[in-house]
């Protein structure tokens, strides 16, 4: 069996690979599938807790959020069609009106 | 060296350069591509850790159903280019960077145990025991467990769930639509 | 009477006035502020008049009519109200101040009438309105029961004189003498509140009575030393002393005096020459008992009034405005009197007070009749011969001249040689005092001259000036029944205060009687010299024959041009004034550079910073991402610290 905190160091490291994505890249589209990285990082995270102290509610846990990270893929994705359908570009660095 | 050391190190291999592949990549596609390899290494990881279920949900939901409607919405609006334009934060990338191992220093820091002295895990433990499921009737992580603990203690949570489903839908045709 | 006529009312009459001819004086038509003012300040006197009378009817020795109208202030052990003693030195000076200044409003409803300098009339009821504000606060300051309302009177006069002095604002030398006035006084009361405080210290109390009886029951606790070894007891009556001074324009703070001069010539008869500037005199006499105690600072007193009446009859000498040398003169007057204080003749210098309060408002009237008639001139080398002219104006300021000048029977000799008297009696104790008596006559010399000269320059001889005297006039029965009124008074009050002789009736000395119970020490009750009242007698006689000659040969100056420049006011020129502009502009270089500084510099740095943090605004959502993520590492450490 491999220990526990294995399972939450890959956690950890997916959690910032996620969120470093978030920071650098400029697709939309991209950094909303790292914020989906960050998300699984965390759920992985959860599955081994359970393991570790035999609880089935981090698994239910874990349900949960897929369902919720589905409904808010799906929302997400058609706020940026809108977006895109309004400004013909994807890049999160257009959004600068409010400069200084 | 037992199965399970090697089973978990290669996937861990494959997750990891998975992952820094969404991010390093030029490309929307691949990296939506690579992301769909992380998500089945992660069931993988789920199967290792006595959660079956959770690894087909994974599949299924993760890679079956999100990971397509991000390829659809990748192809309709022609996502598929590398980004035009150059690159006006260029110190992000070094800021992200020097964040990034921060963060990973930080939570080796406490995984190395050196504050579980600090922080009372006995308590924490115990209330994730009470708070837990009485006595499951089938063993840990099977599809009867889930379905007894998901039904019995959190049928509220669940019943809400399909709440924040339709909602989601309703929301996404009214977005969506180019006429209302 | 069948009720008590309330003191507070002769106060309250000429505020009144003060505030109907300051809101809607502007509005009547001429001569109604004046009336209204002049039957204010009639009222007062009535008042005033019927209470002395009550006084009167008291005896002697419980002549004292107290009565509080408001209680003012109560802090603490400070206990100070609106509370009135009238005792017979506040009679006489209330006496004076609302009789002769009823007179002098008289005087000035014509007088102000035409003014060459409003045209326009606009400013005639203004002029009441300070006047009647003025009598008020005279009238308060001599009513005063304690040194804190007495105060209060003070700086109101004070005040006053700063508004009638610069009453024609538009004129530079008016607003120049004006603001000079205050700020000298300013000086003097500075004395004045220091004092006030050490009494107050030392006693625990600003009432008279308090104040005199600790004085005479407990005088150990004056002898607390205040600056070093000088005690309470020296330091208090010097104080004061430096208050009266200022007010009453002795060396060295008469500079105010003849600039001010620049006012309306019924201001210069009421105010400076005889209500505001007896004031001094007044309070130091009031405070008899406090300079029981300091022999020195008599000493000194008697020497500063000594050098001030020499020197101001110098100055008069060397004028031909006719105005200043009746300013000059009034500053030798008041030196005379505080001659006589300074040997605690206090009944004798209010003597002198009263008498030369009649003959000096009847030259000043004078004058202005004759500034009047001669539209506005005031050099006495363009006017003569204007007796035939101005008939009364004539014979009302020969005989307030030769009381002036101390001419046997007029009433100035008996005041000003009863001064000199006694001076010199007082010279056994102390030798200096002796030399004092001396100069004092050879003042009265000069006193006698000036006046003489001037009398003669502008009634006598020929005219100098033909386009001038044709145009002069006898000035209206308003500004001539107060010239007679005084003209008369200067000539019978002085039998008043005659000297004790055997062969003089009761009545002669009914002034100094009736002072007598007021002061701590002896007042007049000395047997009389003869041989100096002889001397003063024919002192009095040459000095106005011989200034007449003077002043017919017109020999107008007889201090050469050089020497005028050497004055007190060139001294103060040169050490005092560029003093007080340096220091000024040493204070203007703090407030500028510091003060403004250290504001500046916080206001720039808001500036800056505000500035500086603007580039945190960089509106790109990454950036903001990037600093939340910062955030959270940075709590997380944090706990990694912990």
């Amino acid at each position: 069996m491999v220990p526990t905190s294995f399972y939450i160091l890959i956690s950890a490291v997916l959690f910032t690979i996620g969120a470093l994505g978030v920071l650098v890249r400029r697709n939309a589209i991209v950094v909303f599938m790292c914020v989906e990285l960050m998300l699984n990082a965390a759920n992985l995270a959860f599955v081994a807790a359970a393991r570790q102290y035999q609880a089935m509610s981090g698994q239910i846990f874990v349900f949960f959020v897929m369902v919720i990270a589905a409904a808010e893929v799906a929302v997400g994705l058609a706020i940026i069609i809108t977006v895109f359908r309004n400004r013909e570009t994807l890049d999160v660095d257009s959004a600068n009106q409010l400069k200084n | 060296m037992p199965v399970d050391s090697i089973i978990f190190g290669l996937t861990a291999f494959v997750v990891i350069a998975a992952a820094m592949m969404v991010v390093l990549n030029r490309h929307p596609m691949y990296s939506a591509l690579y992301l769909v390899v992380t998500f089945l290494g992660l069931a993988v990881f789920y199967l290792q850790l006595q959660a079956p279920f959770l690894a087909a949900v994974q599949v299924i939901v993760y890679a079956g159903a999100i990971m397509v409607l991000f390829l659809f919405v990748i192809m309709l609006i022609g996502a598929d280019r590398p980004m035009a334009g150059e690159d006006h934060l260029g110190v992000q990338k070094w800021l992200g960077g020097a964040f990034a191992v921060v963060l990973i220093g930080e939570i080796v820091y406490f995984l190395a145990g050196a504050h579980s002295a600090t922080l009372n895990t006995r308590s924490y433990v115990a209330l994730i025991h009470s708070a837990a499921d009485k006595t499951l009737y089938a063993p840990f992580g099977s599809v009867k467990a889930l379905g007894s603990v998901l039904f019995s203690q959190y049928l509220f949570a669940f019943e809400a769930t399909s709440v924040v489903l339709i909602i989601a839908m309703v929301g996404v045709v009214i977005l969506a639509k180019k006429r209302l | 009477m069948p009720f008590d006529i309330p003191l507070a009312l002769i106060i309250l009459f000429p505020l009144a006035g003060f505030a109907v001819c300051g809101l809607i004086g502007s509005r009547m038509t001429k001569p109604w502020p004046g009336i209204i003012a002049s039957g204010a300040v009639l009222a007062s006197f009535i008042v005033a008049l019927i209470r002395v009378i009550d006084l009167a009817s008291m005896p002697q020795n419980v002549r004292v009519i107290s009565e509080t109208a408001y209680t003012w202030i109560s802090v603490g052990a400070l206990r100070s109200d609106i509370s009135f003693l009238f005792d017979p030195l506040s009679a006489v000076m209330i006496l004076i101040i609302t009789g002769i200044g009823f007179l002098i409003h008289l005087y000035s409803i014509g007088y102000m009438a035409e003014d060459h300098n409003d045209p326009e009339g606009k400013l005639y009821a203004r002029y009441f309105c300070w006047l009647n504000l003025f009598i008020a606060f005279m009238s308060l300051l001599v009513l005063a029961d304690n040194y804190l309302l007495m105060f209060v009177g003070w700086e109101g006069v004070g005040l006053c004189s700063y508004f009638l002095i610069g009453y024609w604002f538009k004129r530079e030398d008016a607003m120049a003498a004006c603001k000079k006035a205050f700020i000298v006084n300013r000086i003097g009361d500075f004395g004045f509140l220091l004092a006030m405080m050490l009494i107050f210290v030392v006693v625990g109390s600003l009432n008279y009575n308090d104040v005199f009886d600790a004085v005479r029951n407990t005088p150990q606790l004056f002898s607390v030393g205040i600056l070093g070894t000088i005690g309470a007891a020296t330091l208090i009556p010097l104080l004061l002393f430096v208050g009266a001074a200022g007010k009453s324009a002795q060396i060295p703070l008469f500079v105010w005096l003849p600039d001010a001069m620049a006012g309306p010539t019924p201001v210069s008869a009421l105010i400076h020459a005889a209500t505001m500037v007896t004031a001094g005199v007044y309070m130091v006499s009031r405070s008899s008992a406090l300079f029981l105690n300091a022999p020195n600072i008599q000493i000194l007193i008697c020497v500063v009034g000594t050098l001030t009446a020499l020197f101001a009859a110098l100055a008069a000498l060397a004028h031909t405005d006719i105005k200043k040398v009746l300013a000059y003169s009034t500053v030798s007057q008041l030196g005379f009197m505080f001659m006589a204080v300074g040997v605690g003749a206090y009944a004798i210098a209010i003597f002198h007070v009263f008498t030369h309060a009649f003959f000096k408002a009847c030259l000043f009237l004078g004058s202005g009749s004759v500034i009047h008639s001669l539209h506005g001139e005031q050099d006495m080398d363009k006017m003569g011969g204007l007796a035939k002219k101005m008939q009364i104006t004539n014979i009302t300021f020969l005989a307030a001249g030769l009381a002036l000048a101390g001419f046997f029977p007029f009433a100035g000799f008996f005041s000003k040689d009863e001064i000199l008297a006694a001076v010199i009696n007082a010279g056994s104790g102390a030798p200096i005092l002796i030399a004092c008596g001396v100069i004092g006559f050879i003042a009265a010399l000069l006193t006698g001259i000036y006046t003489g000269r001037q009398y003669a320059q502008v009634f006598l001889g020929d005219a100098r000036d033909e386009e001038l005297y044709e145009h002069a006039h006898e000035s209206g029965p308003t500004m001539t029944i107060p010239l007679i009124i005084l003209g008369i008074g200067s000539l019978v009050v002085g039998f008043l205060g005659m000297p004790h002789f055997v062969f003089i009736p009761a009545w002669g000395h009914a002034f100094t009687n009736w002072l007598e119970p007021v002061f701590s020490s002896g007042g007049a009750a000395e047997a009389p010299n003869v041989i100096l009242l002889l001397i003063g007698l024919l002192i009095g006689w040459g000095a106005w024959l011989g200034g007449v000659a003077l002043g017919k040969n017109a020999v107008g100056v007889i201090m050469p041009e050089s020497l005028r420049a050497v004055s007190l006011d060139a001294f103060y020129n040169i050490t005092i004034v560029p003093a007080g502009f340096a220091i000024a502009a040493a204070c203007r270089w703090i407030d500028e550079t510091f003060i403004d500084g250290i504001v500046n510099l916080v206001g720039s740095f808001v500036g800056e910073s505000s500035v500086a943090l603007r580039a945190t605004q960089t509106s790109y959502v990454r950036n903001y991402a990037l600093a939340m993520a910062v955030g959270a590492v940075i709590v997380l450490a944090w706990f990694v610290v912990k």
